[in-house]
């Protein structure tokens, strides 16, 4: 014995304080959670994946989806280095264009889009999630700027066989355009609008509807975190600002190829109402909506949305987190699921939250 | 096996002035340093409220907030950064002592009868039960501070939800997932095998050839990084997302081969 | 019969220490390698066991290439400075299945050294005894050493030398590289002249002396200052 002390010495040494870490680790309990329909049916909605992170020692990351599977992710490095995130299979060709430094990307939840102007050509790539296709076209389009250097263009809505873009001029905030592409011709067009861009101010295009556009501008050089936004309506024979949108202090959001802008009313604190604003550029009225929701809802900040006027939030709860799903056009809660951890552990928050 | 425990007993045997000295330097350093951030906290609060008149509520807010526990173990970071770069020190150290001074060890070692494999075992085995016990006795010491925080603090001056948020090192290493303690010793063996393997090459070679065949490996090392991310996309864009998962397999292999070379080395190179 | 053949070394591409070396040692022999600083004698000695690696050149005892029949007493410290002279013999005991310890122990009393000693403070001459000590202790025919009387005083000296002529020889046979020929021709069996990395010369002291009414140091100037 005498010939190893030194070795026992040691071994004792990490016997004793790896053995308490491991002992300590192991004694932490993990969260078991699980899914509990309140409202609704889960088969009437689109499935989501909510990623949900336990805090403190040992945490983790599950996932839950629609069906109530819950898929634990090990946090540890082994486990960092393994995990699969839900990422999309985007197909080489799109994604070696997509990264060139001159293509601006820009997605909408049901597709990606990128987009490069050189060379008097504006060469468009579109890479839909759902049906997994990928579209792609070259267009004449006389300008001397590129993408990447003078200007950025950002698809604005996306309706049939149209592709609405804004392009923006690099540190002139004022030169912002309007185009439309026609995918099914080569054509690209610019849409002129009635008013120029403000002084100091930047415009951005927020929804197209049967020829009327709706923009909203804002100081460009603002510090402060709440500027106001102007909203403005364009017909192409004359602009007014659209004070209905003007008086409230909420964003808006273009829904069902943009016909309806919506805004939502979501309190900081706790709420069992989900309050919404409507415009609809038909009859151009501001209405105001609401859907009661069985659970209290908490720090509601997880949005996503369908185009087919769906609404997908989830939020914490006071015990535990929720996800509810909202017919915008009906006015109906279609579906709310409750997550409730068995184990009780504080400090769990969302990490994610999607629509899939 | 039992040459090489003994081998390993004599090399930490060595050591043990060196790393006694280490490692209560690291719980001096770290116990002192907490309880200087402790006194020096304490201290500003009792001085602002003396000098201006208010409560010790106040005092707090105006220090901008309590003193968390990552705030009180502020430093432990740059010990443990030390502490890592003696390691590294340590593994090539644990070579060169051999040759160096009056006597020199390695004619014993190199005359030692069987393989000479178990010079280099019982030094790789030194080193990794020291990386391990530093792990563990950091651990304790963890535990340790964080009682010393909550008994030296009062509670309106400590922030008791903070106790398990631990500086950048501490979360690196105490994940509360132990099979990341084998994550990390197999860094530490691939970050060794390379020490041992410059200081083989630069005993069993002329300086240039050295020189020349520790540069070699260092372009291996990185090169490799920079050759699999192009072969990886250009190959497709799903697999240069594992550009990092394939690295470190890579790595893991170099390390194995250079594994390999340093016992040849030892068993047919190295030289008194 | 250790058997030499065809050794050579080189340092970087022009610096030939060893060219082509080759000679073998007997049984119950003494034989000492001689030659100017430099030569190569250390170079020869560590070649054989291994401690450096040579270019070509094999190396055999009985025909069998392994180096657990050759003991090696170098000219310096090899033990640890912390171990005492106990510890250190554990040390041997422990790694060698051929130490004797009985043998080890009469070697200490003889040299009046004791297992309480340190390394440390042991003086120059009792590290040198104390090597003999390590070499002489292993049960094996052949020892080799490499200037076992360099730098210590004319009573060690003799202390030392005494150790070829005494039991502890019976059955073994001796490679030495030595300055101090004075000290120890008379126990010397056979000489090899080393020069400029080769064996020029291999003579039996019997032969000098008889033939050639010459010491061995005779010869030396001789080989080395033509």
């Amino acid at each position: 014995m005498k010939r190893y002390r030194q070795l026992l010495i040691y071994g004792v040494i990490i016997l004793i304080t790896i053995g308490s870490y491991i002992g300590y680790t192991l004694s932490i309990k993990g969260a078991d959670f699980s899914l509990e329909t309140v409202s609704g049916k889960p088969s009437q909605i689109e499935n989501f994946n909510l990623r949900l992170q336990t805090k403190g020692m040992r945490s983790t990351i599950y996932d839950v989806n629609a069906k109530g599977d819950i898929e634990k992710q090990s946090n540890s490095y082994v486990g960092q280095l393994f995990r699969e995130d839900s990422m999309t299979d985007l197909p080489d060709k799109y994604y070696e264009f997509t990264t060139q430094m001159e293509t601006n990307a820009s997605s909408d939840g049901q597709s990606e889009y990128a987009i490069q102007i050189k060379h008097n050509k504006l060469q468009f790539k579109m890479f839909t999630f759902k049906t997994e296709e990928m579209f792609e076209k070259t267009f004449q389009y006389d300008t001397k700027l590129e993408t990447g250097m003078d200007i950025q263009a950002s698809v604005v809505d996306k309706q049939a066989m149209k592709i609405y873009i804004q392009l923006d001029r690099v540190d002139q905030p004022r030169e912002t355009k309007l185009l439309v592409l026609d995918l099914t011709g080569d054509r690209v067009e610019e849409i002129v609008l009635q008013k120029p861009v403000a002084p100091k101010h930047a415009r951005q295009f927020l929804a197209i509807h049967q020829n009327e556009v709706v923009y909203t501008e804002q100081p460009s050089d603002s510090d402060e975190e709440n500027t106001k936004l102007s909203y403005f309506l364009d017909d192409g024979k004359s602009v007014r600002s659209i004070k209905e949108l003007n008086q409230q202090q909420i964003g808006y959001t273009p829904y069902a190829n943009g016909r309806y802008l919506i805004g939502f009313r979501l309190p900081e604190g706790e709420t069992k109402r989900i309050e919404w604003s409507m415009f609809d550029l038909e009859t151009k009225r501001l209405s105001e909506h609401s859907v009661s929701s069985p659970l209290v809802l908490k720090k509601i900040d997880w949005l996503d949305s369908k185009d087919e006027m769906q609404l997908y939030l989830s939020s914490e709860t006071s015990d535990g987190f929720q996800v509810s799903v909202i017919d915008l056009k009906n006015e109906q809660l279609m579906y709310q699921g409750e997550i409730k951890d068995a184990n009780r552990k504080k400090g769990t928050r969302i990490y994610d939250f999607a629509v899939q | 096996m039992k040459r090489w425990l003994l081998l390993t007993n004599e090399e930490l045997k060595r050591s043990t002035k060196l790393l006694v000295l280490l490692i209560s330097g690291l719980i001096v350093a770290e116990i002192a340093s907490l309880l200087y951030q402790i006194y020096d906290y304490q201290s500003t609060i009792e001085k602002t409220m003396r000098i201006e008149q208010i409560s010790e509520m106040d005092a707090i807010a105006r220090a901008g907030g309590a003193l968390t526990f990552a705030q009180a173990t502020d430093f432990y970071d740059s010990v443990i950064v030390l502490a890592m770069g003696m390691i590294i020190l340590f593994a090539f150290w644990i070579w060169y002592r051999d040759w160096m001074g009056e006597t020199k060890y390695i004619y014993r070692l190199l005359l030692l009868p069987g393989s000479r494999r178990a010079i280099f075992g019982s030094k790789m085995t030194a080193l990794l039960l020291v990386v391990t016990s530093l792990i563990g006795i950091q651990w304790g010491l963890l535990l340790l501070s964080r009682n010393l925080y909550l008994w030296l603090l009062p509670d309106a001056q400590q922030v008791t939800a903070s106790i398990n948020e631990y500086s950048f090192y501490m979360n690196l290493f105490y994940t509360m997932y132990p099979s990341d303690i084998l994550f990390i010793l197999l860094m530490s063996f691939i970050v060794i095998s390379f020490v041992f393997m410059t200081v083989l090459l630069e005993r069993s070679f002329r300086k240039g050839k050295a020189f020349l065949l520790v540069g070699l490996h260092g372009i291996a090392l990185i090169g490799g990084y920079i050759i699999l991310g192009l072969a990886l996309s250009a190959i497709s864009n799903d697999l240069s997302q594992l550009h990092m998962q394939f690295y470190l397999g890579y790595i893991v292999l170099l390390t194995l081969y250079v594994s390999y070379k340093n016992l040849r080395l030892v068993q047919t190179r190295l030289s008194v | 019969m250790l058997e030499v053949k065809g050794l050579q070394k080189r340092y970087g591409r022009k610096k030939h220490v060893l060219r082509d070396v080759t000679f073998s040692v007997g049984l119950n022999e003494v034989t000492c390698l001689i030659g100017l600083n430099g030569e190569g004698k250390s170079t020869i000695l560590k070649a054989i066991l291994g401690l450096i690696p040579v270019d070509a050149g094999t190396v055999t005892v009985d025909g069998k290439a392994s180096h657990d029949q050759i003991a090696f007493v170098p000219d310096l410290q090899t033990m640890p400075s912390y171990m005492t002279i106990g510890q250190a013999l554990a040390y041997m005991a422990d790694h060698y299945p051929d130490w004797n310890q009985e043998t080890a122990e009469r070697l200490l009393q003889t040299f009046q050294l004791f297992t309480t000693d340190k390394m440390a403070n042991l003086s120059k001459g009792n590290k040198a005894k104390f090597n003999l000590v390590l070499g002489f202790a292993l049960d094996r025919p052949y020892i080799l050493l490499d200037e076992p009387l360099a730098g210590i005083d004319l009573f060690m000296k003799e202390q030392i030398a005494w150790i070829f002529s005494s039991e502890f020889m019976e059955g073994r046979s001796i490679l030495m590289t030595t300055h101090e020929i004075a000290e120890v021709e008379q126990v010397i069996d056979r000489v090899l002249f080393l020069r400029d990395g080769q064996i020029v010369e291999v003579k039996e002291t019997d032969e000098l002396r008889g033939h050639h009414h010459q010491s061995v140091q005779d010869r030396m100037r001789e080989v080395y200052q033509g």
